[in-house]
């Protein structure tokens, strides 16, 4: 019996300083790799979340719904408003010593380029030329409207080798040496800047927006515009050639019968100005000319020019288009400009998206009358100036210079986009085959805000749009280099008094890229790219709520450890002194083996994980391990006096049997004292695995809809595992403990059990199913504290019970299976060391 | 003795005026020419017909230059609309005639026809010549 006790003693002892080893170094370690992570994350928040501006000012009641809905806002949201700023506003707001750039944006509308014509090889043949023009937007293709036809034949004159004759639209437009057509109408999104603002904001130069000078008509002012260097315009030309016969003879016969006259002047070529109805007869009467050959071109003006080109256009021998700025001629070049083609433009309104159960669709609001291209927004045509001939009766002329290109960004995996609203250039595409790209057709429409395709002055904004023309000025505050809390907090006074001026405020700073799956109608399903606004604020708070969560359910862990386990060994060191008592030692002396004893317990796992985290503190250059333990070891010293307190308080009370239910019941209820702990630590268990996982999927699926918060909680994933690990193994060391504990107290009814004739499995059984009734109990009423906590702190819990009753089920075969090998344990140990079944 | 002092006089002063006049003359071409260091802007020659323009017919619009810095840049804008003409030379012709066709009306009209050159250093100011188009 002695040996037994002394053995007892010495595993309990050697148990506990394990266990207490343990202790000090995960709660230093998880203490100390807590705040190196979160020092990781800060940082990491810092270097990339601070874009280009951090405040976004919009005229007040800006947010669309869908922006209140979902806290996303279109990749080029700023390329659609109708305004509501002043000059006088922002030029109040950049004057301001605390702000670094105030970069106003005035969205103008969606204008044409100055209209050119473009050539295609000469020919010394009979030809006839039909033209025709298709648009896509992706995935289908719109027929453009009307055809265009013209001949060209050798017939010299006082004015060409070549007489021609055209629709009246080609008239001083197709040439026989330039075979001329004019490049259709494509509308672009055009939005003033201030070039110098803009300039700070992007580091790009736009003071080209900034040079006017006067062109060819004077009564028309010059408005130079830098047109986007990679924007395309999605617009082909199916050319068909065909050779004709056509004599000399045939020639003089048409001259003879519809009047021409070249040497006076009256050519071909001007009769549909000088006999209507003679011109049609005309070109009724060439229609029917057969053909004797046909060659057929497809001309796509998408690869050749970007949007407000206003140079020569033309195809080569090989009839491949080119432009005169990338593939200068040896030969003389001849065009037309057309600088009346900003007389009227299109304002477009806000896409009018739905929101149901989730699902974002956009209906479509009409069709074009000649093109069918489907309409997804309302589109007003508006009137810039009037004309009567060369004389602007109302209005003030303006027409478009192309003065240069500017470009964006190519990178898209830019982790913390700023979202300055006209630059955005990331693809839309069909779900179903991301190859297939989208994009706005040559009309205007479109579901999709392209970016920017053309930049001007702001100096031209009341002039163009209104009194108010700015639809949002981007702010970027002066003295902070990052975003950390000191510039957060600067940031939020700046915009709260912002807010206040009535001004619809958004701080951006971290804003980050997402993709929205749309269906949009006519087309299927998109995926959009969309801006967050603000992500940075979010992933912060993300990472507090999960840190204070898992240090708190961390720290209660180890402490109710700490406190059972002392508590245990407490009231089982009673016995052992009372012995020594009734010996005749004195109190004197209990109290310095007492002493010897804790002295021990606690010095010897201190020491070695005092010399362990030293090294570690030393290589890993962390001293807060060292500052840790020694925290830890304090607080464990502190508690002693006050659990050996309250286990001896508690010694007095007796267990009183509940007399009826079942026998699991009534064990249960007389062990109550003894299981309490183990089901507040089951409980505690239980907490952790739902609620942390609850909070964590929620966190995580709010930031990682973000590229910031992919990266973030990428540098944040292992961190989780360790502590995870880590609070895992304590819990069920805790709970292995715990059944030793308590089993170890009933080792006598185990004994009994087996004297009586109980086989193992009977025990196992009956045991068990104790352990089933109150470790139940404990996982269930910790789930319950779970889902209560996350439905009151988060919200909707429903969509995640599946979830809950699967950790639920694990956890309790967990305890069971644990349970299960420390009783199989006990029950060897009593039966084989205790007495022999009496057979 | 009196006129022929006179006279003297009257010539020494006369041959100090032109000298005043040369020198003062010489000065200023010096200025233009080497200390703005700028060559000349070109002029543009516009030529209309001159016979009365009827609309529906094809007339010649001649746009020439003083300039001799070619390739030449030869801009007509016929003044009934917005639409502008462009020739890019390529050799050092100082000339390019620009045929058009004016829409015909049952009434005369006047429009103000333009003309620009420019070369290779400046651009020319505009010329502007007033054709009336005669109805058909």
């Amino acid at each position: 019996m002695k040996i037994t006790i002394s053995l007892s003693k010495k595993r309990e002892k050697f148990q506990m300083i394990s266990l207490l080893l343990i202790i000090y170094i995960l709660l230093s370690c998880s203490i100390s790799s807590l705040n190196s992570a979160n020092k990781t994350i800060q940082q990491d928040i810092y270097d990339f979340s601070r874009g280009s501006f951090d405040i976004l000012l919009r005229p007040g009641k800006s947010h669309t719904s869908i922006e209140d809905e979902l806290g996303l806002v279109e990749e080029n949201y700023l390329g659609v408003g109708d305004g509501g700023i002043s000059i006088e506003q922002w030029e109040r707001i950049k004057n301001r010593k605390d702000i670094e750039v105030a970069a106003p944006v005035a969205a103008i509308g969606l204008y044409t380029a100055s209209a050119i014509n473009y050539s295609l090889p000469e020919r010394n043949e009979s030809i006839r030329y039909t033209v025709k023009y298709l648009t896509t937007d992706g995935v289908n293709n719109f027929d453009l409207g009307d055809t265009y036809t013209a001949y060209s034949f050798l017939d010299q004159n006082p004015f060409s080798k070549y007489s021609t004759i055209t629709d009246e639209s080609l008239v001083n437009i197709f040439r026989g040496e330039y075979p001329s057509f004019l490049f259709p109408l494509t509308y672009h999104q055009v939005v003033a800047i201030d070039a110098e603002e803009e300039g700070k904001l992007t580091g790009e130069d736009y003071s080209k927006i900034d040079l006017s000078s006067s062109g060819l008509n004077p009564d028309f002012d010059e408005v130079p515009i830098l047109g986007l260097k990679d924007a395309q315009v999605p617009l082909k030309a199916f050319v068909q050639i065909e050779n004709i016969q056509l004599s000399e003879d045939d020639i003089q016969q048409l001259k003879n019968k519809y009047r021409i006259d070249p040497e006076n002047g009256l050519g071909f070529e001007g009769l549909p100005y000088r006999d209507k109805d003679l011109h049609i007869q005309l070109m009724k009467e060439l229609a029917e000319i057969e053909s004797t050959s046909t060659e057929k071109y497809e001309l796509d003006f998408s690869d050749t020019i970007s949007p407000f080109y206003d140079n020569y256009l033309y195809a080569n021998e090989e009839y491949h288009l080119l432009n005169y700025e990338d593939h200068p001629v040896d030969k003389e070049m001849w065009g037309i400009i057309d600088s009346g083609s900003q007389k009227t433009y299109y304002s477009v309104g806000a896409v009018n998206y739905q929101l149901s159960d989730s699902k974002i669709s956009i209906k479509q609001t009409g069709k074009e009358q000649e093109s069918g291209i489907p309409l997804y927004r309302e589109i007003q045509e508006k009137t810039n100036f009037v004309t009567d001939g060369p004389n602007v009766i109302d209005g003030e002329g303006i027409y478009f210079n192309h003065v240069g290109y500017f470009e964006v960004d190519l990178n898209e995996e830019e982790l913390a986009s700023s979202p300055l609203g006209i630059y955005g250039i990331h693809s839309t595409y069909l779900a179903k085959d991301t190859k297939t790209l989208l994009h706005p057709t040559s009309l205007p429409g479109s579901f999709i805000t392209t970016p920017a395709h053309g930049l001007i002055s702001l100096n031209w904004a009341e002039r163009l749009k209104s009194d108010t023309p700015i639809d949002a000025i981007r702010v970027r505050v002066a003295d902070i280099e990052g975003y950390d809390k000191a510039a957060a907090d600067k940031i939020k006074n700046m915009a709260a008094e912002f807010e206040s001026e009535g001004f619809t405020v958004d701080i951006v700073a971290g804003a980050s890229n997402q993709l929205l799956t749309i269906n949009v109608e006519g087309i299927g399903e998109v995926i959009q790219p969309w801006t967050t606004l603000g992500a940075a604020d979010t992933i912060l708070k993300s990472w507090d709520i999960i840190k204070i969560i898992l240090v708190s359910l961390f720290a209660i862990v180890s402490l109710v450890y700490v406190i059972f386990s002392f508590s245990n060994l407490i009231k089982s060191r009673r016995n052992d002194e009372s012995l020594l008592m009734s010996l005749g030692w004195k109190k004197e002396h209990i109290k310095k083996l007492r002493f010897n004893e804790w002295s021990l317990l606690l010095g010897v796992p201190f020491i070695f994980a005092f010399t362990i985290l030293l090294v570690a503190s030393y290589i890993l250059k962390e001293s807060l391990l060292i500052i840790s333990l020694v925290i830890i070891f304090s607080i464990v010293c502190l508690l002693i006096p006050i659990i050996r307190k309250f286990s001896l308080a508690n010694v007095k009370l007796e267990h009183s049997p509940i007399g009826t239910g079942t026998v699991t019941w009534q064990n249960a209820w007389y062990y109550r004292h003894q299981i309490t702990f183990s089901m507040f630590q089951i409980s505690l268990m239980t907490v952790v695995s739902i609620f942390l996982t609850l909070v964590m999927t929620q966190q995580e699926k709010q930031t990682t809809q973000t590229t910031l918060g992919i990266y973030v909680h990428g540098q944040m994933e292992w961190f989780y595992t360790i502590l995870l690990i880590f609070l895992y193994l304590l819990t069920i060391l805790t709970l292995i403990e715990s059944l030793l504990s308590l089993w170890q107290q009933r080792s006598d009814e185990i004994t009994t059990f087996h004297h009586i004739g109980w086989s193992k499995k009977q025990l196992i059984n009956f045991y068990l199913k104790e352990i089933a009734l109150w470790s139940g109990v404990s996982v269930f009423i910790g789930a319950l504290i779970s889902v209560f906590s996350y439905l009151i702190l988060f919200g909707n819990v429903v969509d995640s019970l599946l979830w809950v009753a699967g950790i639920v089920a694990i956890l309790f075969s967990i305890i069971l299976l644990v349970s299960l090998i420390v009783l199989s344990n006990v029950l060897h140990k009593s039966i084989n060391f205790g007495y022999k079944k009496v057979s | 003795m009196k006129k022929k002092l006179f006279t003297s006089l009257a010539v020494v002063f006369s041959l100090f005026l032109m000298f005043t006049v040369s020198t003062l003359a010489s000065e200023g071409d010096s200025k233009n020419s080497t200390e703005y260091g700028v060559a000349a802007v070109p002029t543009a020659i516009f030529t209309i017909p001159t016979n009365p323009i009827i609309g529906g017919s094809q007339y010649p619009f001649k746009v020439g230059t003083t300039s001799t810095s070619g390739p030449h840049v030869f801009y007509f804008n016929p003044g009934d609309g917005t639409t502008r003409q462009r020739y890019d030379g390529r050799g050092s012709e100082q000339s390019r005639t620009f045929y058009y066709t004016y829409k015909a009306y049952d009434y005369s009209k006047p429009y103000s026809a333009t003309a620009q050159t420019a070369d290779q250093l400046n651009i020319s100011s505009l010329v502007t010549k007033t054709v009336i188009v005669n109805a058909w």
